[in-house]
């Protein structure tokens, strides 16, 4: 099997190693999009959130649904193969019983599950051929994220630091399932960091750092419990051998007084080099969190201009609702994009009676994946305006318990809504931006059609000019479409898919379809 | 302790009979030793009897809580549930209690119509049923134990955007037997959000304890 680089493909989440969503198929196309139309649907029987994007490989198509049941299509006509539905053991989760999907090499499919199992399935007949428990389900670890293969390792984060986990990406030998190395998003020592009282670009943070030394003997183990999920699928650059991927928010979220310090490498995009699970760079969007400003989205690899000259980067879609540009060989910052969300009294310490910040614990980006054009060199970002008001109280931990360290809650009253925003990857700045009447979270996929697609939480699934953002398509999913969309072409015929089954978090109308969409037949 | 509390509470039943024929705020005595000071002031005055008649008995009893209210002589009870009630157990609360910390009890063959409030805290969705007091707790909402003791959308939950959602529920607490009020969302239950639900032959009147 290639990396991924096929457009008549659609091998992994993110599409290809590069994560950018990108689908270089151009047969549907700003001119004949308009009359884009259902070929077939397929309706899972699992109405419950749905964040899968399909993977598309020899004409079969795996999608996955929330609870881990996973279909085997043929993707020509939706009709199914087989279907595994995975035993569920023991499942604590915050955010919904998703699934975002597999991953597909040496003749297997590999789902991770829930109960913190990585499953590899026969992709022809799907039987289970061995199982894996990575962590234990009853301390709060969990799986909703896609594997990725990459050489001989299946690479699979851990969700969970709502609970009070200890974070770890894994790589698993492809073939065998056999650990082959293990990196923890926590470390054992350092995870204090530099005692940073600013962002990285310079954002007070109004932090107390007297008062987090002073703490510091006291909760000097608080890194067995420092959180630091791994969401999302990570991007992988062959030519550096590096993985790169998005770490999620400290345990407990909200209450940065019993673990002081940057609590490294939480909210941070970091590189580990692929052969050895060690640590390449890392760069921390927000030391010291206590806003659930975790980063979920996925990062995605382009390549820049800076003076001139081309520069391998990688980007990412932060809940701080900026996208951030780093170096992809050293971590340092290029850009950080305009705002694609406002900000609002940021990074206001929590209080016991609350304080309002915008963006809130949703975003700016939640796990929504973003993608990207090479012909526009555009980045696109599903976002959302939610309001909300920070009130901290500390409470001990307790093992297996939801652990946020008191509440962020939604403000009544408060407009909120979605944006869907164009950014120029060179420059930083929007080049164009839509508002939808809900917050947006599910993601983007661009073509070589010049398009870009999208879904709201209303059942509408918009097709954009990818230059222009002028909306040119729209259907109506009759719930929720709140995954991102994927391409793939069989026969000489392009074909847009997408899950249409609403989202636990925003609570989104529940359905259990998957939609393929084609042209008129010539 | 708490057959203790049904005791205290069936004798002051007696009493109450008297100014239960008023609707209002439930001024029935919390049991359990370990409880606020105010419960054990309104015990004593109900078991005594020493409160200067039902209108001092009334007033030494509104340690019971806010959110809970009866017509005795209609068998009538109704509770206002909020799910998310501050930080406690990461908001996997009602009404800020959790893992069984509260018990509630009502006497057999009442009506209950619960109120319930989804407060939009943590950001997740809630729901509300009265299920067996079964262990191990199940992983999400199943079939209510008493017919129609439950609000809509039992595993999607009540939507906490905006905050202060609401569902009810409304049934007769026929037969006698232990109870758990129970968050039917994926987990939340083994997460801790469940309190007990007692019905009652012994008991006259509805109660609440509460476990420190």
């Amino acid at each position: 099997m290639g990396a991924g680089d096929d457009p008549k493909t659609w091998l992994m989440y993110g599409h290809d190693y590069t994560n950018d969503r990108y689908s270089g198929l151009d047969q549907i196309n700003t001119s004949n999009v308009g009359s884009l139309s259902p070929k077939w649907i397929f309706q899972t029987r699992v109405i419950a959130s749905f964040e899968n994007t399909p993977v598309v490989y020899n004409g079969v198509m795996y999608v996955t649904t929330a609870y881990n049941h996973l279909f085997a299509l043929n993707a020509r006509k939706g009709s199914l193969i087989w279907q595994y539905d995975h035993k569920l053991g023991t499942t604590i989760f915050c955010c919904g019983p998703v699934n975002r999907g597999v991953a597909v090499a040496y003749g297997n499919v590999y789902m991770a599950t829930l109960d913190a199992q990585l499953v590899a399935l026969d992709a022809a007949t799907g039987k289970v051929k061995w199982a894996k428990q990575i962590a234990d389900p009853t301390l709060g670890y969990s799986e909703t994220m896609a594997p990725i293969v990459y050489k001989n390792i299946v690479i699979v984060g851990m969700s969970g630091a709502e609970y009070g986990i200890r974070g770890f990406v894994t790589a698993f030998d492809a073939q065998s399932g056999a650990v082959v190395w293990r990196w923890y998003t926590i470390p054992a020592t350092g995870w204090e960091g530099k005692w940073s009282t600013t962002t990285p670009e310079g954002e007070d943070l109004h932090r107390d750092i007297a008062a987090e030394k002073a703490a510091w003997n006291q909760y000097s183990d608080a890194w067995k419990r420092g959180g630091g999920s791994m969401w999302q699928s990570p991007a992988i650059d062959p030519a550096r051998n590096l993985i790169y991927m998005g770490i999620g928010n400290p345990s407990p979220d909200l209450d940065g007084g019993i673990r002081p310090g940057d609590n490294l490498y939480t909210e941070s995009i970091v590189a580990v080099h692929a052969g050895s699970g060690t640590l390449a760079w890392y760069y921390q969007e927000v030391p010291h969190d206590v806003w659930d400003l975790d980063q979920t989205s996925p990062p995605l690899l382009f390549n820049v201009t800076v003076n001139g000259q081309t520069v391998p980067a990688l980007g990412i879609a932060g809940k701080t609702a900026w996208f951030y540009i780093l170096n992809r060989n050293t971590g340092q910052l290029i850009k950080r994009s305009e705002e694609f969300n406002r900000h609002q009294n940021y990074f206001s310490q929590p209080t016991a009676a609350g304080v309002r910040m915008l963006p809130g614990a949703n975003g700016g980006a939640e796990w929504s994946p973003s993608s990207y054009s090479p012909q526009t060199q555009m980045a696109y970002v599903a976002g959302l305006e939610q309001p909300m008001t920070y009130a901290v109280h500390s409470v001990p931990y307790k093992a297996g318990t939801l652990w946020l360290g008191s509440a962020f809650t939604a403000i009544p009253g408060e407009k909120q809504y979605g944006t869907f925003t164009a950014i120029d990857v060179n420059t930083g700045k929007v080049a164009w931006q839509k508002k939808v009447d809900q917050p947006m979270m599910g993601g983007s996929m661009a073509t070589a059609g010049g398009l870009v697609f999208t879904g709201e939480g209303n059942g509408l699934f918009d097709a954009f000019d990818a230059k222009t953002g002028e909306i040119i398509w729209q259907f109506q999913a009759g719930a929720g479409v709140n995954a991102a969309p994927m391409a793939f072409e069989l026969d000489g015929q392009e074909y847009i898919a997408v899950a249409a089954g609403g989202n636990f978090q925003l609570h989104y109308p529940y359905g259990d379809a998957v939609i393929v969409f084609g042209l008129p037949k010539r | 302790m708490t057959a203790d509390l049904v005791t205290v509470t069936a004798r002051a039943a007696v009493l109450l009979g008297v100014a239960g024929a008023r609707r209002g705020e439930i001024g029935m005595p919390i049991g359990v030793c370990r409880t606020v000071g105010l419960v054990a002031t309104a015990i004593l005055v109900v078991v005594t009897g020493s409160g200067g008649g039902p209108g001092a008995l009334w007033a030494a009893a509104v340690a019971m809580p806010k959110w809970a209210t009866f017509d005795a002589a209609h068998h009538l009870v109704s509770f206002t549930v909020i799910a998310a009630q501050g930080g406690v157990n990461g908001t996997l609360n009602f009404n800020g209690y959790a893992n069984g910390q509260l018990t509630v009890t009502v006497p057999v063959g009442w009506q209950v119509h619960v109120d319930f409030v989804n407060s939009g805290a943590g950001a997740l969705p809630h729901s509300f049923e009265v299920i067996r007091n079964v262990k191990p707790i199940p992983p999400q909402g199943i079939p209510p134990a008493i017919p129609r003791a439950e609000t809509d959308d039992l595993v999607d939950g009540i939507d906490p955007n905006p905050p202060n959602n609401k569902g009810s529920a409304d049934f007769t607490a026929t037969s006698a037997g232990r109870y758990l009020w129970f968050c039917g969302v994926p987990t939340h239950g083994l997460s801790g959000m469940w309190d007990n639900f007692v019905v009652s032959a012994a008991a006259s009147l509805p109660s609440v304890t509460v476990k420190k």
